[in-house]
């Protein structure tokens, strides 16, 4: 610090502390005494005037009011609950915040009242309990229910399908029914049930077995395709296969095993159906071949069993 | 009277500061566990100097706030711990706060007096410093107090009439310590003018 400074501190500090002490009226210090307005600061601290006194009755109602039912024996009725014992230690710097809600001072809070008569108030809302749900997971569960519900409806339409079919061609699945979808295969075992399905069948691609032809020959008896020329195709192939036009008939049914579908229980078995069509995409699957077949019966009117075939899936 | 006395002898009477002093413990213990005497103990240290702050800086409302913060300590006497400085820090706290409530309060629902008084009836300040001039009473010295501008008189209430320190009044003010006494020193340099250069003498020949 420079000592010029020196002398302007001392004298600054000399007249804080002046201030100090005519503020505070310090007894015996000139500055307090000898200062202009030294009286008037005196008059300020004087000695308590009757009328600053005049309230004290109301004051000592008011402690009484506050007070002693907490410090009084148990029980006194009184309107307020007791305060609550909380440490609030005071401290100067508190005291920044007069004024604002926020302020830390010692805030006193207002009794709650209590309950009069059998009316009580309702708790706030977020106060009341929950109510309990039912029971847990009930959604999952419904919808896991759901679920194995359309999954039984899909599989019995499938089977109704399935048995409902004109005839059961193992390894013809294969063929058309991978592109269906589950929901449509369903759809068709109900309209072929009632009778009154109208959807034709794709062509489908060349057949390089006898059993595929015989499948492709069904499917053109049933559903008379708009090109002739690949139903006298297959007809042909299958005409020199059985050795005749007049055996073809004869020639499928023993080749589709439909001659013992009738009586043998045992032929409906499932499985990987046909070796014959084990080479076409998805043959001999048991779902896909009901569903694929149910779809193309359609009302099986035309079936070339002269009925609608229940167990003319078993592949040989 | 206190000031001749305090005149003369140079030092302090009986005045508003420090009334309870070194009982003040029992007597806090005391009231806070329901003796009503030694609350009265306290509110008679306390109140004369409560409205004497209260009557430089609201003076149209003093007793109403006073008789407010009593009620807001009393109800909050059984937490308060400290010694009798922080004791009247706490109360002069509660004053103000309950001070600047009325003062809200009364801006948004401002009252409107049943009779009329023309601005030529009003005390002006040279009435006022007459007052004092004449009586140096304890009234007319917190009347012209409350001339100053708001902040100067509560530093000067604060520090003279509750006996405050510095650091304690910044505090209550929000202020810091060193406006405090650039505050304090503005106030009494203000008391001064309003006093007049060659000072006032009272009736009892004193020159102030």
């Amino acid at each position: 610090m420079p000592d010029s400074q020196l002398p302007i501190q001392g004298l600054a500090s000399q007249r804080e502390r002046d201030l100090d002490a005519l503020l505070s009226g310090e007894a015996g210090y000139p500055a307090a005494v000898h200062w202009p307005v030294a009286g008037v600061l005196a008059a300020l601290r004087a000695a308590p005037a009757p009328d600053e006194l005049d309230g004290e009755a109301a004051a000592r109602a008011a402690f009484r009011f506050f007070m002693l039912p907490e410090a009084g024996p148990a029980g006194d009725a009184h309107p307020s609950a007791p305060l609550p014992q909380v440490s609030a230690q005071f401290h100067p710097g508190a005291v920044a915040g007069a004024g604002r809600p926020d302020e830390p001072g010692p805030t006193v809070v207002l009794p709650r009242a209590a309950p009069r008569g059998p009316r009580h108030a309702r708790p706030p809302r977020h106060a009341r309990p929950r109510r309990p749900a039912p029971w847990p997971g009930r959604w999952q569960v419904m919808a896991a229910a759901g679920g194995a519900a359309a999954a039984v409806i899909v599989g019995v339409a499938a089977l109704a399908g399935a048995f409902s079919g004109p005839g059961g061609q193992p390894g013809r699945s294969g063929l058309r029914s991978t592109p269906q979808s589950t929901s449509a295969s369903s759809h068709r075992a109900t309209s072929s049930v009632l009778g009154t399905a109208t959807a034709r069948p794709t062509p489908p691609p060349t057949p390089v077995s006898p059993q595929a032809l015989c499948h492709q020959a069904m499917d053109y008896v049933m559903h008379p395709p708009a090109n002739r020329s690949a139903e006298d195709a297959v007809m042909q192939q299958l005409s020199k296969l059985a050795g005749g036009q007049s055996r073809i008939v004869g020639y499928c049914v023993r080749r589709l095993g439909l001659d013992r579908a009738h009586g043998d229980k045992a032929g409906f078995q499932g499985g990987p159906g046909d070796p014959a069509a084990g080479n076409q995409p998805g043959g001999g699957g048991f779902g896909d071949h009901g569903a694929s077949w149910s779809g193309r019966a359609g009302s099986g009117a035309r079936s070339l069993s002269g009925g609608p075939l229940r167990a003319g899936r078993t592949g040989r | 009277m206190c000031l001749d006395l305090w005149l003369r002898e140079g030092g302090q009477c009986a005045d508003t500061q420090h009334v309870v002093g070194d009982d003040f413990e029992r007597v806090l213990a005391d009231a806070q566990g329901g003796n009503e005497d030694q609350f009265a103990v306290l509110w008679r240290d306390a109140n004369p100097a409560l409205l004497r702050y209260l009557r430089a800086v609201a003076p149209e409302g003093a007793e109403d706030i006073a008789a407010e913060t009593w009620v807001h300590v009393v109800r909050g006497l059984t937490r308060f711990t400290g010694d009798e400085a922080a004791w009247r820090a706490w109360l002069f706290t509660t004053a103000r706060r309950r001070l600047l409530d009325q003062v809200r309060m009364r801006s948004r629902h401002p009252a409107e007096p049943l009779d009329e008084v023309t601005p030529a009836e009003l005390p002006r300040t040279p009435d006022t410093a007459q007052i004092a001039l004449d009586n140096l009473a304890t009234e007319a010295a917190v009347a012209m107090v409350s001339q100053l501008p708001q902040l100067q008189a509560e530093v000067i209430m604060l520090r003279v009439v509750a006996g405050l320190d510095t650091d304690v009044v910044a505090g209550i003010l929000g202020k810091s310590p060193g406006n405090v006494r650039v505050m304090a020193h503005r106030g009494l340099k203000r008391l001064e003018t309003m006093l007049g250069p060659a000072g006032v003498t009272s009736r009892a020949g004193v020159t102030l």
